[in-house]
């Protein structure tokens, strides 16, 4: 088993402001360079070799923008946030010991332009590409990739050493116990707890309609059945006699025809009235009789002579006077023949011409009045040859109405058979609801107890597993402590403090005063983020450095100078003790003097922009990386 | 019996236009009338007046019919002198014998015949024809 790796050189393509460039970290005899210190001004690309070399390690967190390494934040600027091309970072590596360039390792990550993921090659040597070797040298060289952001135990910068304070004063989750894998059954567990209240509560919301309400509704449906099947009945009787009662006549044809009739009734009762008004008075008689004949002798040419007897007997008094015999005979004579030619009472006969325009007048109304009363009888009789009589109009009339009542009847019935029915169906729908729901209540019935059950499981195992965390988390830090307190005894020069585990009521690292035994807690710099004085961070290096060195990773440590408040002395000691530990160093500064306090330094790499108009391509990549 | 005649010369009408056995239709003149015949008097002088007016004496009935004298109505009493006079000078073919037997005989009942066979607008044409010429 390899103990670490040594970098041989570092190809990047198109990473952030690269374009072109080949680092080799190798002097002009191919020696290795295991103790090293990149620096330059701040902007010149330090970081950029170190996110190179991460990115390498663990690829792109596609999608996450905010990431330090996202997709996005690795193209170079000039791309305007497109990927106009492969992007490609490739690691040499090669063994601690007594290895030769045949064991070189290759680790080659490429993120294709068209690629939806970046991919990591690893081999070695001039062997081909085998994928599940590639995972395997994978997890050897670099370790477990961190659960959150990026990161690698093996890279001690700033970010690290404040996610390691959080982590060594705090209980969330952090860097360190993510690194370690402990909470994730809890967080697991947490969600499945998460989703089990949301199936509570889902299910608690719901309102079942009451299975009580079923015998209501089942008598509700029988009656409503029997009002249905009785209503259908009529409606089928109903229908049967309207069916055979259809009248002949419409009511309008009725209507016509009862006005046609009344019109002629009319006509003949008023012909009657006229009739009645124009009748010949019996006491009439006496005078049209007169004048009938008066109109009869004067057609017949006979003159109407006056009359002198009606009142006396000429012959009497004739005889009278020739018994007194005081006249002549011719006058007793001319006397009696008065009785002999006018024997009657002409009076009624004489003068009549007025009266008998009057009689004219007055039988031509007679007869006009005849002729109307005829008529309006003849017209009434045709009515009712045709079957028009009065008594037919009331019978039909009467039918009419019957029909159109059942008609209207029918249609109140079959709308009240369709609202029945509607009501029956919505009914039925409500039994089979509520039937349906009985089944479904008892599913969620069950639901509802398994989750119940489960988050009782769940309460308790989780109890549990925060005990054990708690509990593992104290012995993790107990064991990490031992090794924190290593390196704090070989770098620590005041000799003021020792590192101290505090058990309760969280498990925290701090530092003890020797010489009055008081405690003091990392305190973090709320606008920095970082821990505030030198010895909160050294204690964060020294745990960063035990966490490493149990991390698995055989990566060279890369030291970013983030130890500001750390003495000189420390810090000089610090470098030796890492290159020593780990048999390999990177230290990045951007200070000249701090460069220069790494013992056995194989080499300073500058960075530097100075000669480097934009990108780094492979005309100036020699001036952007130049090894003093 | 001279040809003169007085209110109490007794005649008779047929039954069937008689009041006692008459027909309405025939009593009303066809309906004519507003009120039935009352009494033989009147309808007697009625019936012998159409036949006059008609000159129809197509009929002649022996008959014992339904008897009257012109005398029975207050109302006759004044018209039947004209109906004598008017026969007596239509007819001066029938003499003082047949007189009061032409009115009764054949008068009345061709009378009766005009109003049997006619209308009662034909029964007013009549008149009207009677009047008009």
């Amino acid at each position: 088993m390899v103990d670490r790796y040594n970098l041989i050189s570092l190809r990047v393509h198109n990473f952030m402001g690269v374009e072109q460039s080949e680092i080799k970290f190798t002097d002009q005899e191919k020696n290795l360079r295991k103790v090293m210190t990149i620096t330059g001004h701040q902007g010149g690309g330090k970081s950029t070799i170190i996110f190179a070399i991460q990115w390498c390690a663990y690829g792109t967190s596609i999608g996450a923008t905010s990431r330090r390494l996202s997709r996005t934040r690795l193209y170079p600027g000039k791309w305007g946030g497109k990927q106009l091309g492969d992007i490609s970072v490739t690691i040499r590596l090669r063994p601690v010991g007594d290895y030769g360039p045949d064991s070189d390792i290759f680790c080659k990550r490429v993120l294709h332009e068209d690629g939806e993921l970046d991919s990591l090659q690893v081999t070695i040597g001039p062997d081909n590409f085998d994928e599940i070797e590639s995972k395997n040298y994978f997890r050897q060289i670099f370790g477990k990739p961190p659960q959150i952001e990026q990161g690698a135990m093996w890279v001690i910068r700033k970010e690290e050493m404040q996610r390691m304070a959080e982590t060594i004063t705090k209980t969330k989750s952090s860097y360190f116990l993510d690194f370690m894998n402990l909470d994730v059954p809890l967080n697991v567990l947490s969600e499945l707890k998460s989703d089990n209240d949301n199936t509570i509560e889902r299910i608690g919301r719901k309102n079942w309609p009451s299975v009580h309400q079923l015998p209501i509704l089942d008598a509700s449906r029988n009656s409503l059945r029997d009002v249905i099947r009785e209503d259908k009945m009529e409606e089928e009787k109903l229908i049967k006699w309207i069916n055979e009662n259809k009248p002949q006549k419409t009511q309008k044809d009725l209507q016509e025809a009862k006005e046609t009739f009344d019109k002629a009734k009319q006509k003949f009762v008023d012909a009657e009235k006229s009739l009645s008004e124009n009748r010949l008075r019996r006491d009439e008689l006496v005078d049209l009789v007169n004048v009938l004949l008066s109109a009869k002798l004067d057609s017949s040419g006979i003159p109407v002579e006056p009359s002198f007897n009606s009142k006396y007997d000429w012959e009497d008094i004739a005889s009278y006077l020739e018994k007194t015999r005081r006249f002549t005979p011719n006058v007793t004579n001319s006397i009696k023949e008065l009785a002999k030619s006018s024997g009657y009472d002409t009076s009624g006969l004489l003068d009549r011409q007025e009266s008998k325009e009057e009689w004219i007048a007055k039988i031509r109304e007679l007869r006009r009045a005849l002729n109307d009363q005829i008529n309006s009888t003849n017209e009434i009789r045709q009515l009712e040859s045709i079957g028009l009589t009065q008594e037919n109009l009331q019978e039909i009339s009467r039918t009419n109405l019957e029909f159109e009542k059942k008609t209207k009847d029918l249609g109140k019935l079959s709308e009240r058979l369709s609202q029945n029915l509607e009501k029956l169906s919505g009914i039925e729908s409500e039994i089979k609801k509520i039937r349906r729901s009985e089944t479904n209540e008892s599913k969620d019935k069950i639901k509802l107890d398994l989750a119940e059950r489960q988050n009782n499981l769940l309460n308790g195992l989780m109890d549990s597993i925060e005990e054990a965390n708690h509990q593992y988390k104290i012995d993790l830090l107990s064991q990490t402590i031992k090794r924190v307190k290593y390196f704090w005894d070989i770098i620590d020069q005041r000799r003021e403090y020792v590192p101290l585990l505090i058990e309760t009521p969280t498990p925290q690292f701090a530092l003890e005063n020797l010489s009055d035994s008081s405690v003091r807690y990392v305190q973090l710099d709320s606008s920095t983020g970082t821990a505030s004085g030198g010895e909160s961070q050294l204690l964060l290096i020294c745990t960063c450095l035990a966490v490493s060195e149990s991390s698995g990773a055989k990566m060279p440590i890369i030291l970013d100078d983030c130890f500001t408040d750390v003495d000189e002395p420390t810090v000089k000691k610090l470098l030796s003790t890492v290159s020593e530990h780990f048999n390999s160093l990177i230290f990045v500064t951007n200070y000249e003097a701090k460069a220069k306090l790494i013992q056995n330094n194989d080499g300073v790499l500058r960075i530097s922009r100075d000669h480097v108009d934009t990108y780094v391509n492979a005309k100036n990549s020699e001036n952007w990386a130049k090894w003093e | 019996m001279s040809k003169k005649l007085s209110g109490n010369t007794t005649h008779s009408i047929p039954r069937r236009i008689s009041s006692e056995l008459g027909n309405k239709d025939f009593l009303t003149l066809r309906g004519l009338l507003d009120k039935e015949f009352s009494g033989g008097a009147m309808t007697a002088i009625m019936c012998a007046t159409l036949a006059l007016i008609t000159e129809n004496t197509s009929v002649t009935d022996s008959d014992e019919g339904s008897k009257f004298r012109y005398n029975d109505n207050e109302r006759t009493r004044e018209v039947f002198p004209s109906l004598f006079y008017a026969v007596g000078r239509m007819n001066p073919q029938v003499g003082d014998e047949d007189f009061a037997r032409f009115i009764d005989h054949t008068l009345i009942n061709s009378g009766f015949d005009v109003i049997t066979r006619n209308t009662a607008i034909e029964l007013c044409d009549l008149m009207l024809k009677a009047l008009e010429n």
